[in-house]
């Protein structure tokens, strides 16, 4: 089965959920189409306070220099690149964008000159391109991740989440997904939700 | 073996009432025993009641005279009316319900008194325990991780699955809530809700 997942680098929620994925991919036949979404663009128009204003500021950086990368390379340096800085941001908890920046350029083997991109405008459009696929297969009014696989009657359905922490590893991860595509494919599903009780566990 | 499933309601709202048609449906298919209770939009909005408090009232007053069979039988009758037939005169919606199921007048009378209000409120109460604050109606406590019981907020649908899907609906919610951590998924609300 294929599946497209659309994440924002710095959301540690989305880490986890693609973590989750990661592990799925080795224990169901599932090929996972790696994509683009945005917390800057999620949250251009919501009244947030001037801490999540600026958090949120940040996150235009990355994902200018992920949509870049991906303009220059093809689809195939989206995961790469997203694993290198998401490591250094989630599990490493670094905040020197810069840094992780240059580094996960250097790690997946990307010119050095795609890290300029993360202080240009110029790619917002970009960043907006790719937000709105997100947006077109689970809604508006959502947040990141987005996962979108094929429904019974083969057109596509799109969900934020699954919202999880911990990584569900192994067998468990399968599970999880066996159960998230039984119902993502039953029609008319829209929402299942409870209240956090614990912050995103990264391991 | 038979799993013990909570279910809180309001009747009174729309996508509620389609996810306790889902759970029915569910009853045909799958060995379930569902304890329908109730929940109220009133207290889940501003913590007062300002939505109409009577068609909970009356089923925690059949509940009282019946147990939770009796209770669950009139939450169906007045949600039915409700939300399939479109009535809006309540206290002439209950006293219909409790007469169709054969229920004594006095059930209908307590829905104009407070005396279930504590009741109410006890139940409501427990379905913010299990799924949380910040949520809505319906919740739906299942066996969570280890055995303990974990509520959601949902199933939301736009529309009551039937047969098979219905059945594949309860089986992913069984797996999703058995992960300790699975706090959500969701998408926007593109269709009307269908009432039937």
């Amino acid at each position: 089965m294929q599946t497209t997942f659309w994440i924002d680098p710095m959301c540690p929620w989305a880490w986890i959920t693609s973590r989750w994925m990661v592990e799925v991919e080795q224990v169901r036949e599932v090929t996972v189409n790696w994509n683009i979404m945005s917390l800057g663009v999620l949250n251009e128009r919501n009244d947030v306070s001037e801490d999540y204003k600026k958090l949120i500021a940040r996150t235009w950086r990355p994902a200018r220099v992920l949509c870049l990368a991906r303009e220059r390379h093809g689809d195939s340096v989206v995961f790469p690149l997203f694993s290198a800085m998401g490591a250094r941001i989630h599990v490493d908890k670094r905040q020197d964008l810069e840094a992780i920046i240059a580094e996960s350029l250097a790690e997946v083997g990307l010119e050095a000159d795609l890290a300029a991109a993360a202080d240009d405008p110029q790619y917002d459009d970009l960043v907006r391109a790719t937000h709105a696929t997100a947006v077109a297969a689970s809604g508006a009014g959502v947040g990141t991740p987005v996962i979108a696989i094929d429904g019974l009657d083969g057109e596509p359905v799109g969900f934020f989440g699954p919202i999880i922490t911990p990584t569900p590893r192994g067998e468990d991860a399968g599970r999880l997904w066996d159960g998230f595509v039984m119902i993502a494919q039953v029609p008319g599903v829209v929402e299942i939700k409870r209240a956090r009780t614990l912050g995103p566990v990264v391991d | 073996m038979t799993t013990a499933v909570d279910f809180w309601i309001d009747p009174a709202c729309d996508w509620a009432w389609v996810t306790a048609r889902w759970l029915e449906e569910v009853q045909g298919q799958r060995d379930i025993d569902v304890r329908w209770r109730v929940m109220s939009l009133g207290l889940l909005d501003d913590g007062e009641a300002t939505t109409d408090f009577r068609p909970v009232r009356a089923i925690e007053a059949a509940r009282a005279y019946g147990g939770d069979h009796v209770a669950g039988q009139l939450l169906f009758a007045i949600g039915r009316r409700i939300n399939v037939d479109g009535d809006a005169d309540v206290p002439a919606l209950i006293a219909d319900a409790v007469a169709e199921l054969d229920l004594p007048d006095s059930i209908t009378e307590a829905a104009d008194t407070t005396q279930f209000d504590a009741a109410v409120r006890a139940s409501h109460e427990a379905a913010l325990q299990l799924g949380g604050e910040g949520v809505g109606t319906p919740i739906i406590g299942i066996p969570g991780p280890g055995g303990e019981r974990v509520g959601y907020f949902g199933p939301v649908l736009t529309s009551t699955p039937r047969g098979d899907a219905a059945g594949r609906l309860w089986d992913g919610l069984l797996i999703l809530g058995s992960h300790p951590g699975f706090y959500e998924l969701k998408k926007e609300r593109r269709a009307e809700v269908v009432c039937n």
